[in-house]
C-alpha cells in the first residue's frame, strides 16, 4: 500500500508522517495522544524507565515503550487499548504505594505536579499494592535550597540525568539498586561537599517534589494563589527567561521557562534561587550621597548624578583621564551599557572601559 | 612490595575495559574499596566520584568497609538451603549472605576472599574440585562434555592431546569467516545462555555490521540461580571455550574478545587466566595466531556480584565501567555493542560447543538432537534428586527420563512435588506437566521456558510458598532498579508471599498478584522483571490450595 510513500506510520489508525530519528513518543506528541510519562523530560536522553509510555505496536510481542522506540516506516501503533490503560493504572497505583504522599505543593518544582496529575487521571488513588515504602529522606542536609525528601522519591533518575547531561555537574547519582534505590551523592553526602552548584535543574525537573525548592516552600502559607509572569532573569546578559511566581505581592519563587530561548529550561544557583533582594529590608528604594559628617542621606536622583560628575571630574582633571575604569554591570542591558561606554569614551576621554560578563 | 595507587592505575590503563579489574586490584590490597581509593580511581579513569561510586554499590560484592573483601559469603541460594545453609551462615563468624553462586550439586559454597570452600557446616569446610559431570548413559553422545572428563583435559597439553585447537586451526589456516559461519548456521546451534537466537546468524550480523574492531563476549556471569554447567566447562575444559571464542572472533572479524566471569569463580578465573596465557605463549592466542597473522586477544574481566550483568546489555555496560542498567533495544549489541562497535555476546557453552561442531561437522551436531531438535543442552540439576549435577541432553529429552533413568529421581521414600526452570526464571513445572521434553516448545507450552537449563527438583516435603518466596526475594534483591514493574513489582510480590503485606482476603490478594504479574510480564524493560512473575504465575496454577491457606492463614 503505502511502502513506497516515505515516512509515515500507522498512530491509532491514522496514517502520519514522521522525521528520521524521530521516536514513536515524539511523533505522538505532535498528535496530541498526551501519552502518560513519568521519567520523560525532553531535554534528556530517553530513558525508558517508567514504562508509562508503552503502546502496542504490532507483531511485537509486548508492549513497547514510546519514548525509546524509533519510527519505522510502515509500524502500526496504537496508543490507547483497554490493555495498555490497565497496565498504566497498575504502574500508577505501584509508585503511589511507595510514596509517602501523592500531593505536594506546587512550589516544590516545576514539574511537580505530574505524578499527582496522571494518579487522578487514571483514578490509581486506591492503596492497592500496600507494602515498604522506598528512598530515605536527608533532612540533615543544611543547604538552604533543595528539600531532599526521597521518601517521595520514584526513582526515575530525571535528577541524575539532567544533572549530567545538562549541567554536566554529575553531583548526584544511583546508588544500590532495585527497592533500595537511593539518590545519593559522592559517598552519601551532603550538596554542598559534591560538585553541586545549586543550580535546581533538579528540582523542576522532579515528576514528585520529592526534589523541592525549599525558599518557595517558605510560603506554602500565603492563601493567595500563585500567579506567573513571564521575564527575564536579570544577572547576567544570557538572557534566560524566567516565570516569576508571586502570590499577591510577595515574589514566592522563580522557575525556569522551559521555552525560554536562551536557556530552554536552565538557570543557574542565582537565576534560581537569589531573589530575596525584593522584599528585602535593606534594598535601597532611593539614591544617597553622603553628607558633611560622611554619612549617607538620602538625596534625589538630581542630586546624586551631580555629585558623582563632579567627583569623576575632579579626578581626572586631577590625575588624568586614565585614571578612571569602568566596569558595566552585567546586569544592565545593552542600551546602558553603550551608553556608558560612550560616556567614558567621548565623555571622560579614556578606553578603560569592560563588562563584568567578560571576565 | 604493595603496588601504589598509581602503579595499579597505570597498569589498569594499559588495557581495555579497566574499572572493574583496577576495583578489583584495590578491593584486594587495601581488603575493601575506601574513600580514598575510590577518589584515586575516580581521578586515575576520569570517571565522576558520584557515578563511580553509585556504580560500585550496585554490585553486591564490593566491601566498603575495612576487612570486608576477605569475610566468609556464604550461598544461601534455594538450593543451599534446602541444604542447611542458613545455619551454616549463623556458626560462621562475620558472615554474610550470598545469592546462588553456582555450585548447586554439593553442599554447600563459601566464599572466602579468592577461595571457595565447600562443606555442610563450618568443621568440615574444605576446597573440592568442581565436580565433574556425571557419565552419560549408555548410547548417548554428548558435545561439550564429549572430553571433559579426560585426564588433563584442562592443561593445554592434555587439550591437544584430545583433538583441542584442530578446529581453530583448521578455520585460520583452511576456512574462510564465511565458511564457518555457515558451518555453525548449518548445525542449528542457538545461544545457550537461554535466549536462543541462532548462533550462526548472530555472528554474520557482527561480520557484516559496519564499524568496529567488532568485539566478541563471552558470557560467563553465570548468575542464575540453579545454573552451574558453565562453571564446570570453564573449570575442566577452560581451553573449549578459549577456542570458541577465538573462532567467534574468526568468523565475525574480532581481534579481540573479553571472557566476562562471575565474582564466584575466583579459582576459574586463576585457570582461565593461566590458560590464556599458555595459549598465548604457545602462538595459539595472540597477534599471530597459527603462524596467520592473525590476532585474537582474550581479555578477563571479572564481575562483583550482580545477577543482571548476565543480561547482555547489563554486561556491556559493566565492561564500560558504566552504571550496568540493560540499555534500551534496539540498537542491538550485533551492531551497537561493546564501546558502540558490532559485538557477538554468546555464552560459555554456546562457544564450547562450536570446536566439536567444526570437527564433526553441522550434520553431527543437529542429529545429536532428538526428533526434529538439533543438539544438545546442558541441564544443571539440583534439589532433592538422588544424582545431581550437569547433564548433557540431547534436546527433545523426556523430562521425566532425566529425573529418574538419569539421575535417580527424588530421594527414597519422597516423589518429586515441583521442578523449577530456567533456574528460577521458568517458574515451576509439577503435576502432568512434568511429562515435557527438554526443548523449548514443548516447554514454552507450559508457559515456562528452558533458558539456560538449571532445573531444581523439590519434594513432596517441601512448602512450595516458602520456595516461591526465597525466589522472589531473589528477584527483588537483584532487581536493577532502572524500570518501575520491576523494581516494585519484585518487592510487592516478595512481600505478599512473605505475608508481610497485602489483602488479607483471598480474591483482592490474588487480584493484586495477577495484576502484579500480567503488567510486570508485558512492561519490564529487560528479561529479569518479564520473568519473575513465572513464578507467582506457576505457583497459582499448581498450588491454589496451598496459597488459599497462606493468604488466609488456615
Amino acid at each position: 500500500m503505502s511502502e513506497t510513500t516515505g515516512r509515515t506510520i500507522v498512530l491509532d489508525g491514522q496514517e502520519v508522517s514522521f522525521e528520521r530519528g524521530e521516536t514513536i513518543f515524539q511523533v505522538a506528541e505532535r498528535h496530541r495522544k498526551e501519552i502518560p510519562t513519568l521519567c520523560y523530560d525532553e531535554r534528556l536522553d530517553p530513558f525508558g524507565g517508567c514504562r508509562l509510555c508503552v503502546v502496542e505496536l504490532e507483531g511485537a510481542r509486548n508492549p513497547v515503550a514510546s519514548c525509546t522506540t524509533k519510527a519505522e516506516p510502515g509500524m502500526r501503533v496504537t496508543t490507547r487499548s483497554g490493555k495498555l490503560e490497565m497496565h498504566r493504572r497498575v504502574l500508577l497505583e505501584l509508585v503511589a504505594s511507595e510514596n509517602r504522599e501523592v500531593d505536594v505543593d506546587e512550589l516544590s518544582g516545576y514539574a511537580s505536579q505530574e505524578m499527582a496529575t496522571l494518579v487522578d487521571r487514571y483514578d490509581a488513588r486506591t492503596g492497592r499494592f500496600a507494602g515498604r515504602k522506598s528512598g530515605t529522606s536527608r533532612p540533615d542536609d543544611p543547604n538552604p535550597f533543595i528539600k531532599r525528601d526521597y521518601e517521595n522519591c520514584i526513582s526515575c533518575y530525571r535528577c541524575v540525568r539532567v544533572c549530567a547531561e545538562q549541567e554536566g555537574d554529575y553531583a548526584i547519582s544511583v546508588m544500590n539498586r532495585g527497592f533500595e534505590t537511593q539518590i545519593t551523592t559522592e559517598f552519601g553526602g551532603l550538596l554542598k561537599d559534591s560538585s553541586c552548584t545549586f543550580c535546581g535543574q533538579c528540582v523542576q525537573t522532579c515528576p514528585t517534589g520529592a526534589l523541592a525548592d525549599l525558599k518557595a516552600l517558605r510560603h506554602v502559607e500565603i492563601e493567595e494563589p500563585v500567579e506567573k509572569t513571564r521575564s527575564v532573569c536579570t544577572y547576567c546578559g544570557v538572557g534566560c527567561a524566567v516565570d516569576i511566581m508571586t502570590k499577591g505581592d510577595q515574589v514566592v519563587g522563580i522557575q525556569p521557562a522551559m521555552d525560554g530561548p536562551a536557556n530552554e529550561g536552565a538557570l543557574c544557583v542565582k537565576g534560581q534561587f537569589a531573589y530575596d533582594f525584593v522584599h528585602h529590608p535593606d534594598r535601597l528604594k532611593t539614591p544617597f550621597v553622603r553628607d558633611d559628617h560622611g554619612r549617607l542621606v538620602p538625596a534625589t536622583w538630581d542630586e546624586a548624578l551631580d555629585r558623582a560628575a563632579s567627583g569623576l571630574l575632579a579626578a581626572v582633571n586631577q590625575h588624568g583621564r586614565h585614571s578612571l575604569y569602568a566596569v558595566a554591570s552585567g546586569r544592565a542591558p545593552n542600551e546602558a551599557g553603550f551608553t556608558l561606554q560612550k560616556l567614558v569614551r567621548a565623555g571622560l576621554g579614556t578606553s578603560y572601559i569592560d563588562n563584568c560578563s567578560r571576565a | 612490595m604493595t603496588p601504589s595507587n598509581e602503579e595499579l592505575i597505570a597498569e589498569a590503563k594499559e588495557r581495555p575495559a579497566p574499572l572493574l579489574p583496577l576495583l578489583h586490584r584495590f578491593h584486594e590490597r587495601d581488603g575493601h574499596l575506601s574513600e580514598e581509593a575510590l577518589r584515586a580511581v575516580s581521578e586515575g579513569l576520569r570517571i565522576p566520584v558520584a557515578d563511580l561510586f553509585g556504580t560500585v554499590t550496585f554490585y553486591h560484592h564490593f566491601a566498603r568497609e575495612p576487612g570486608g573483601a576477605g569475610a566468609p559469603r556464604v550461598c544461601t541460594g534455594p538450593v543451599c538451603r534446602l541444604n542447611g545453609a542458613l545455619g551454616l551462615l549463623g556458626s560462621l563468624d562475620g558472615a554474610t549472605e550470598m545469592p546462588c553462586s553456582g555450585r548447586c550439586d554439593e553442599p554447600i559454597p563459601v566464599l572466602r576472599g579468592g577461595h571457595t570452600l565447600v562443606g555442610a557446616s563450618a568443621d568440615t569446610l574444605e576446597f573440592r574440585d568442581t565436580p565433574l559431570p556425571p557419565p552419560a548413559p549408555d548410547g548417548i553422545t554428548e558435545c561439550v562434555f564429549a572430553h571433559i572428563r579426560d585426564a588433563d583435559r584442562k592443561t593445554l597439553s592434555g587439550y591437544r592431546r584430545t583433538g583441542g585447537y584442530r578446529a581453530l586451526e583448521t578455520a585460520v589456516t583452511s576456512m574462510t569467516p564465511e565458511a564457518l559461519i555457515a558451518v555453525v548456521d548449518a548445525s542449528g546451534l542457538a545461544g545457550r545462555g537461554g535466549a536462543g537466537f541462532p548462533t550462526g546468524r548472530k555472528w554474520r550480523a557482527v561480520r557484516e555490521a559496519e564499524g568496529g574492531p567488532k568485539t566478541v563476549v563471552c558470557n560467563a556471569d553465570e548468575g542464575e540461580p540453579g545454573c552451574f554447567k558453565d562453571r564446570a566447562l570453564m573449570d575442566h575444559d577452560p581451553h573449549a571455550v578459549l577456542e570458541g571464542m577465538a573462532l567467534a572472533c574468526f568468523a565475525t572479524g574480532a581481534p579481540r574478545a573479553f571472557l566476562y566471569l562471575r565474582y564466584e569463580y575466583p579459582e576459574t578465573e586463576r585457570l582461565l587466566d593461566a590458560a590464556i596465557r599458555e595459549a598465548e605463549e604457545a602462538g595459539i592466542l595472540g597477534d599471530d595466531v597459527f603462524g596467520t597473522g592473525h590476532e585474537i586477544r582474550i581479555h578477563l574481566v571479572r564481575g562483583a556480584g550482580a545477577y543482571i550483568c548476565g543480561e547482555e546489555t547489563s554486561l556491556l555496560n559493566s565492561l564500560e565501567g558504566k552504571h550496568p542498567f540493560p540499555r534500551n533495544r534496539p540498537p542491538y549489541p550485533v551492531t551497537h555493542g561493546y564501546e558502540g562497535t558490532p559485538t557477538a555476546v554468546n555464552n560459555v557453552e554456546t562457544l564450547a560447543s562450536v570446536p566439536p561442531i567444526v570437527v564433526h561437522g553441522a550434520d553431527w551436531y543437529r542429529g545429536l538432537g532428538l526428533g526434529d531438535h538439533a543438539g544438545t543442552k546442558v541441564i544443571s540439576l539440583s534439589g532433592d534428586i538422588v544424582r545431581p549435577g550437569n547433564y548433557e541432553v540431547p534436546i527433545g529429552l523426556p523430562l521425566s527420563t532425566l529425573l529418574y533413568e538419569w539421575a535417580g529421581g527424588p530421594p527414597e521414600g519422597r516423589s518429586i512435588r515441583a521442578v523449577t526452570m530456567a533456574g528460577l526464571s521458568g517458574g515451576f513445572l509439577a503435576g502432568d506437566d512434568l511429562a515435557v521434553t527438554l526443548d523449548e516448545p514443548s516447554i514454552r507450552s507450559k508457559g515456562s521456558f528452558l533458558g539456560a537449563g538449571g532445573i531444581m527438583v523439590f519434594d513432596d516435603t517441601r512448602d512450595m510458598i516458602a520456595v516461591a518466596h526465597m525466589a522472589m526475594e531473589f528477584f527483588a534483591h537483584e532487581s536493577c532498579g532502572k524500570c518501575f514493574p520491576c523494581r516494585i513489582g519484585t518487592q510487592r510480590l516478595t512481600e505478599r508471599l512473605a505475608g508481610s503485606a497485602g489483602p488479607p482476603e483471598l480474591d483482592r490478594w490474588l487480584d493484586e498478584v495477577a495484576d502484579l504479574n500480567r503488567t510486570m510480564k508485558e512492561t519490564s524493560a529487560c528479561g529479569l522483571g518479564q520473568a519473575a512473575p513465572l513464578i507467582t504465575e506457576s505457583l497459582l496454577r499448581y498450588f491454589p490450595e496451598e496459597v488459599r491457606q497462606h493468604v488466609q492463614g488456615d
